[in-house]
């Protein structure tokens, strides 16, 4: 089975309003970050894949199947939607197991998966805690696993570490890099740095248009000899910020260490740094503009 | 995948508070309508007894003094109560219309409309319209006397007039005023009544059909809540994209929890009528007398499941369709209308959603008017069959939909 996503011409208008104006994209198999800011329209990109919402206009084709096959396509995906929940009253396992009923599994399919999965993902000490008792690390953990219990060809997760704290949001990466093996995980998010530890393939949203398509590397070398770092006096912090694009701050008494973006070198004492996914992503989101206030 | 669907969703009902309330108060209410019986309709009539019970009569002129007598309360009332489709429709007519039903009223009488208006006040002034027994003795009593030469036919050709001026569904049909005049019953009569008691209804079914009464005006109401709750839940526990997203067909979805919400209502509803039923198969045994041991499953199956499923249906469409408890409201006005809108407390079924049986036994009479039940029932189950078809297409076009949509959806709609 050819294991892609091809999106041509892809928008979809909510009435007047265009969330996705004309979005073309290949998503090869692997992981693949969408980053955009909120709003951007990945959301709506991420339910057209899904089959929840309908297309205005374009051609999707996800592993070879038109996204108007909506049963088939369901077959083949798995979907964690950005406030993945499930009824209170039920525990661990029986919320995987009655979400893998609907998935169309077997009994003897489920009794094997059901444990599998519950153990990939670090719940199955867990298995007899109610959803309602659970923390929000957990019930993503769960999310996922009901998202690949019937082994799809296709992981769609939508803003999968919003709220979590740092650990879990890295045991949260890690699993989904596991997992990336043999098909497509599409991560969508408006964190960057869940991206840079774990996508090469990305796309950038921005008022429902995409703005970047390709490798990590082609999106670092967008701003590769313009990131600077510099230590100033704080008082003059808000002097910096009117005239230069400045990705990070940090204020140690009277002094402040700053990251910008410049075309040349700012002033004397700044020092050529190398840039990271952040400052690539500032760079396109405000590109020609030299003034911005972050 | 419908099997193991179905029993989840059995296994969730059952974790649901509503439900348990449902059962609670399900068994409370019956209960106490139903804990005091004296089994006197199990004794044989003995000739030279007092009161035997009533019946339908085939009088005409009888039939006739009674529904004039109707008509002329309702005309003077100023509304007509209807039934079309079952749903309780009160008819105001205008003055031009009112002037047409006085004259109807007035040919078949042979008396002036404001001579009648004296005669039906002075009847009601002598009963004490505050108590309920004088109410109704009053209700029973007053009948109008019709003019001599008025033939069944004519009669009935004005009847026809009244029904096209209020419209369909009203006591004035042939079929409804036929049905809904009652008056005492003779030794031979009440005799006849017994040994049908007997011999059709194995003593049990006849007390079932007392038992379905009863059930069947608390569940016109309490299945509501539990099918509110049951269609909200995704919404409630904000499962709707992920369930959604799923291969499971709506058909698959909404059937199952349908099919599960109408069996764990079903089941309590079936040991209430075995337990009301024992004592009368135990008395009727003792008295030596056969009786059917499962007409506690053949009587409620027949008269109380179509009732259960065209309420839990039509909850699970009003729900479905906009997402709030509305179909609470809408559906026990649909109740209410339907229990205090029957003419009689037995028979008069027609298209009601409630159908009353409000005696024990009275077979020669459900002989009578078993054709009508039975159209009763049979439309209200391809009612509900409908109403679930229709839940699945409001399902699968939300689904479509996506539910709810992303942040760009939100801010600029």
């Amino acid at each position: 089975m050819d294991i892609s996503i091809e999106i041509q011409g892809l928008t979809k208008n909510y009435g007047k309003k265009t969330a996705l104006s004309e979005v073309s994209l290949s998503i090869p198999q692997g992981m693949f970050g969408l980053l955009g800011p909120n709003g951007a329209g990945k959301t709506t990109l991420m339910k057209v894949l899904t089959t929840l919402l309908k297309k205005t206009d374009g051609e999707v084709t996800v592993c070879g199947i038109p996204i108007e096959n909506s049963r088939q396509i369901r077959n083949i995906t798995g979907y964690l939607p950005q406030d993945f929940s499930m009824y209170g009253n039920m525990n661990a396992y029986e919320a995987l197991d009655y979400l893998a009923v609907l998935s169309g599994m077997s009994r003897n399919e489920r009794k094997i998966k059901v444990p599998e999965m519950l153990e990939k993902v670090n719940l199955l000490e867990k298995k007899k805690t109610k959803i309602r008792s659970m923390s929000g690390g957990m019930k993503r953990r769960l999310g996922i696993a009901q998202a690949i219990i019937h082994d799809p060809k296709v992981i769609i997760v939508d803003e999968p570490t919003a709220g979590l704290d740092p650990e879990e949001r890295i045991r949260f990466r890690n699993l989904l890099c596991e997992i990336a093996k043999d098909r497509i995980v599409l991560l969508s998010t408006h964190i960057v740095g869940d991206i840079e530890a774990t996508c090469e393939n990305i796309a950038v949203l921005n008022q429902g248009k995409i703005c970047f398509d390709g490798h990590v590397s082609d999106l670092l070398s967008l701003v590769e000899g313009k990131v600077y770092s510099a230590e100033i006096a704080a008082s003059e912090l808000e002097k910096v910020k009117q005239k230069y694009m400045v990705t990070g701050i940090l204020v140690t008494g009277n002094t402040a260490n700053i990251k910008m973006i410049a075309d040349e070198n700012p002033f004397a004492q700044a020092k050529q740094v190398r840039p990271d996914v952040e400052d690539a992503y500032m760079y396109l989101m405000h590109e020609g503009s030299k003034k911005k206030e972050i | 995948m419908f099997g193991a669907l179905f029993l989840k969703e059995c296994r969730q009902v059952l974790k649901s508070l509503v439900y348990y309330i449902f059962v609670v108060v399900f068994i409370f209410s019956v209960n106490s309508q139903m804990s005091s019986e004296n089994w006197e309709a199990l004794k044989e009539p003995q000739p030279g007894q007092e009161y035997y019970g009533r019946t339908i009569t085939k009088d005409e002129t009888l039939i006739m003094e009674k529904t004039l007598a109707n008509l002329m309360q309702d005309l003077y009332h100023g509304s007509f109560a209807t039934y079309p489709l079952g749903f309780y429709k009160k008819v105001t007519l205008v003055d031009e219309e009112n002037k047409q039903v006085k004259e109807i009223l007035e040919r078949c009488t042979g008396k002036s409309y404001e001579v009648m208006e004296k005669e039906l006040m002075r009847h009601f002034e002598k009963y004490e319209q505050s108590i309920l027994e004088e109410a109704m003795a009053a209700e029973a009593d007053y009948k109008i006397s019709i003019r001599e030469s008025l033939t069944y036919e004519e009669f009935g050709t004005a009847m026809e007039e009244i029904c096209r001026l209020v419209g369909k569904g009203s006591f004035y049909e042939k079929t409804m005023y036929e049905s809904g005049v009652y008056v005492p019953m003779t030794y031979e009569q009440a005799k006849e009544e017994f040994d049908a008691l007997c011999s059709k209804d194995l003593i049990t079914r006849g007390y079932m059909r007392l038992f379905c009464d009863y059930a069947g005006i608390f569940l016109a109401i309490l299945p509501i809540f539990v099918g509110v709750s049951g269609a909200l839940r995704d919404k409630r526990a904000k499962v709707e994209q992920v369930v959604f997203s799923k291969q499971a067909s709506g058909i698959v979805v909404i059937g199952s929890r349908y099919l599960a919400n109408l069996v764990m209502i079903t089941i309590p509803v079936l040991v209430m009528a075995f337990l009301i039923q024992r004592p009368c198969y135990e008395m009727a045994r003792s008295m030596g007398m056969q009786a059917d041991f499962f007409a506690f499953l053949k009587v409620p199956c027949l008269w109380l499941l179509p009732e259960m499923m065209i309420v839990l249906a039509l909850s699970f469409l009003i729900t479905e369709y906009t997402d709030s408890i509305l179909a609470v409201f809408i559906q026990t006005a649909w109740g209410i209308g339907s229990l205090f809108g029957a003419d009689t407390l037995v028979g008069d079924f027609g298209l009601k959603l409630i159908t009353r049986w409000n005696t024990f036994g009275q077979r020669m009479l459900y002989d009578s008017l078993e054709k009508a039940l039975l159209w009763n029932k049979g439309y209200y189950c391809l009612l509900a069959a409908v109403c679930i078809i229709l839940t699945v297409i409001v399902y699968e076009r939300k689904r479509k939909k996506g539910g709810t949509y992303g942040k760009v959806y939100k801010t600029n709609c």
